[in-house]
C-alpha cells in the first residue's frame, strides 16, 4: 500500500517559483471565463471580468477551458428542436425534426444532435440591441448565426439529395408540475411545439 | 509578566502551506485509475462520432470545415481536422484516434500516448463546436492533467513490461510531485467548475423556487426514466433542488475537510448518478464521478483496485 503523503520534496527554490507562477496562471485562466460568463447581464460583463478575459482568452480558448459550466442554470427552460420541409424530386413532400430519440441512438449520439439544435437557437441574433454595441459586433453576430442556418441546410440538402429543404425552429415547451397535477400528462402534446423564426428579425439591425 | 506574543511569520507560514499543498509527493494510484476511465470515456465519446462520421466531420456536415474556421477566426484555436477532405484520410485518422484513446485506457505507451490523446480530444472540440456539451469539458480536462503525470506507471501495460524487464521486485512506483499537482489541479478545477454551476443556479427563479428538479426531471428531451410521479410529492422536488444549489456551490469549501469529504463524495454520487439515469446523461454523469475520483486518497484507491482483484480472482474456479 502507498504512503498518502511524504514530506515535501526537496526541489530547487528556483524550479518552485517557476511552477507556482505557471500554475498561478493557469489557475486564472481556469477561473476568469465562469467569472465573465457569470457576471454577464444582457450584453456585458463586469469590467473587471472583461479585463481580466481580454488577458487569458488566448490561452483558454486554445485549451477549451473558455466555458460558463451553467448547467441546467440558470432556469432548467425548455428545450429547441430544429424542424425541416424536404421536397423530394419525385415531388413529394417530408417532414423531419431533430433531435430524434427514436432513431438516434445510443443516447450520446442523440444528445450531439440536441446540442446541435440548441446551439442554433442560443446563436440566435437578440432582437433588441443596446444602441452601445458597435455594429460590427452585431454584424458579425447575424453573419454567425446565418453560417450555421447556411451550413445545416447544405448538410439536410445533400444528406437528402435535394435542394428544397426548408428549415424551422421549434420550442418544446415544459408542463408546470400544477398543470400536470390537474391531468395535462402529455408531454409530446402538438401544443407545445412552438414554432419560432429561422431567419433572424430585422428590427434594430444595423 | 511576559506579555509579548509569539510572532506569527505570516508569509513563512503561507508559503509552507503552498508548497505542502503543491509539492508533496504523492503516489500516482487515484491518477492511474483516473487514466483508465478517462482513456475508457475518450474511446466512447469519439467512437459515436463514428456512427454518422461523415455528418460530423465531412465535407457536408452539420458544420462545414469553412462555417468551423469562420466561427473560430479569432479565437486562437486549431485542429487538425479542419484539413482533413477526403473520406478516406477522415476515417484513417478518426480509427487512428480510437487505437491511441485504447492505448491510454491500457497504459501502452503511456507519456506519448497521454499527450497524443489530448491534442486528438481538443481537435475534435474545436472542430465541433455546436455540438458539444459537459462531457467534453470534462474529457479534455481530465487528460490534460494527466499529461503532467506518472499515470501510466501503474496499472498499465508499461508497468507490466517494466517489471517483467527488469524483475523488479518493487510495488508500487514511488510518489511524486508531478502526480501531487496533477492531482490537485483536476481537484481546484472540478471546485470552480461546481462553484460556477452553484452560481448559475443561484441566478434562477427556479432553483430558489424548488421547481428546478421538476423542470429537469419533466424535460422529453431530457428524460430517459420518468419521474414525473414526483409531482405530487412537491416537497421532494424541492428538497432536491435546494440540495443540488447549496451541494454545488460549497463543494469547493467542504471537499477539503476529512469529516464532510465522505459526504460530499456520496452527494455526488447521488446527484450525477440521478443526472445519468435520470436525465439520459450517462456519460456526463460518468465523467464528472471519474473527476471526482481525485479526491481518493492513493491509498483508498490502492485498496479499492486490490479488492476488487482480488474479488475477480476468488470469484474464478
Amino acid at each position: 500500500m502507498p504512503p498518502p503523503t511524504t514530506p515535501p520534496a526537496s526541489i530547487s527554490s528556483q524550479f518552485k517559483w517557476l511552477l507556482s507562477l505557471l500554475l498561478t496562471m493557469h489557475l486564472a485562466a481556469v477561473v476568469i471565463p465562469p467569472f465573465t460568463f457569470a457576471t454577464r447581464t444582457g450584453y456585458e460583463s463586469s469590467p473587471l471580468a472583461n479585463v481580466g478575459m481580454s488577458v487569458v482568452q488566448p490561452y483558454a480558448n486554445a485549451l477549451f477551458l473558455n466555458h460558463g459550466y451553467f448547467f441546467f442554470a440558470p432556469s432548467p427552460g425548455p428545450s429547441h428542436l430544429v424542424e425541416y420541409d424536404v421536397e423530394f424530386k419525385d415531388g413529394t413532400k417530408k417532414t423531419f425534426r431533430f433531435p430524434d430519440l427514436q432513431s438516434q441512438r445510443p443516447r450520446l449520439f442523440y444528445h450531439r444532435h440536441l446540442m446541435l439544435a440548441e446551439w442554433l437557437h442560443a446563436n440566435y441574433p437578440a432582437t433588441s440591441i443596446p444602441d452601445w454595441v458597435p455594429a460590427e459586433e452585431q454584424r458579425f453576430q447575424q453573419e454567425n448565426y446565418q453560417r450555421v442556418v447556411d451550413s445545416f441546410r447544405q448538410h439536410l440538402q445533400h444528406r437528402h439529395g435535394t435542394q428544397q429543404v426548408t428549415l424551422r425552429r421549434l420550442e418544446h415547451q415544459l408542463i408546470a408540475p400544477e398543470d400536470y397535477l390537474k391531468g395535462q400528462r402529455n408531454f409530446y402534446a402538438p401544443h407545445l411545439y412552438q414554432p419560432l423564426p429561422i431567419e433572424p428579425a430585422t428590427e434594430n439591425r444595423p | 509578566m511576559n506579555t509579548q506574543q509569539p510572532s506569527i511569520n505570516w508569509t513563512a507560514q503561507w508559503r509552507h502551506g503552498w508548497d505542502t499543498f503543491w509539492f508533496t509527493p504523492t503516489a500516482p494510484h487515484t491518477l492511474a485509475l483516473i487514466r483508465i476511465l478517462t482513456g475508457a470515456m475518450l474511446f466512447y465519446t469519439h467512437l459515436v462520432w463514428t456512427l454518422d462520421l461523415a455528418a460530423f466531420l465531412g465535407p457536408d456536415s452539420w458544420i462545414s470545415t469553412d462555417t468551423s474556421q469562420f466561427l473560430q477566426q479569432h479565437n486562437y484555436t486549431w485542429s487538425y481536422l479542419w484539413y482533413v477532405d477526403s473520406p478516406l484520410l477522415l476515417w484513417t485518422t478518426h480509427l487512428a484516434g480510437l487505437v491511441i484513446f485504447a492505448m491510454l485506457t491500457l497504459g501502452m505507451y503511456s507519456r506519448v500516448v497521454t499527450i497524443l490523446s489530448w491534442f486528438i480530444a481538443i481537435s475534435y472540440c474545436h472542430r465541433l463546436e455546436g455540438a458539444l456539451f459537459g462531457l467534453d469539458q470534462i474529457n479534455v480536462l481530465l487528460v490534460m492533467y494527466l499529461m503532467i503525470s506518472p499515470a501510466g506507471r501503474l496499472y498499465s501495460i508499461d508497468s507490466w513490461r517494466s517489471k517483467r524487464r527488469s524483475a523488479s521486485k518493487e510495488e508500487s512506483p514511488p510518489p511524486s510531485i508531478s502526480a501531487n499537482i496533477a492531482t490537485r489541479l483536476i481537484q481546484l478545477h472540478l471546485c470552480v467548475i461546481y462553484l460556477f454551476g452553484g452560481i448559475g443556479k443561484m441566478r434562477g427563479v427556479e432553483w430558489w423556487d424548488g421547481s428546478a428538479s421538476w423542470f429537469a426531471l419533466a424535460n422529453p428531451e431530457y428524460q430517459s426514466l420518468d419521474m414525473t410521479w414526483l409531482a405530487s410529492h412537491y416537497l421532494i422536488l424541492s428538497a432536491m433542488t435546494h440540495l443540488t444549489v447549496f451541494w454545488e456551490t460549497f463543494y469547493c469549501l467542504l471537499i477539503w475537510p476529512r469529516l464532510t469529504r465522505p459526504v460530499m463524495l456520496g452527494l455526488a454520487v447521488v446527484i450525477h448518478g440521478g443526472i445519468a439515469l435520470c436525465l439520459g446523461m450517462i456519460t456526463f454523469g460518468c465523467v464528472m464521478l471519474i473527476a471526482n475520483l481525485a479526491f481518493l486518497s492513493p491509498a483508498t484507491t490502492d485498496r479499492l483496485v486490490s479488492r476488487l482483484l482480488q474479488g475477480r480472482a476468488g470469484d474464478s474456479p
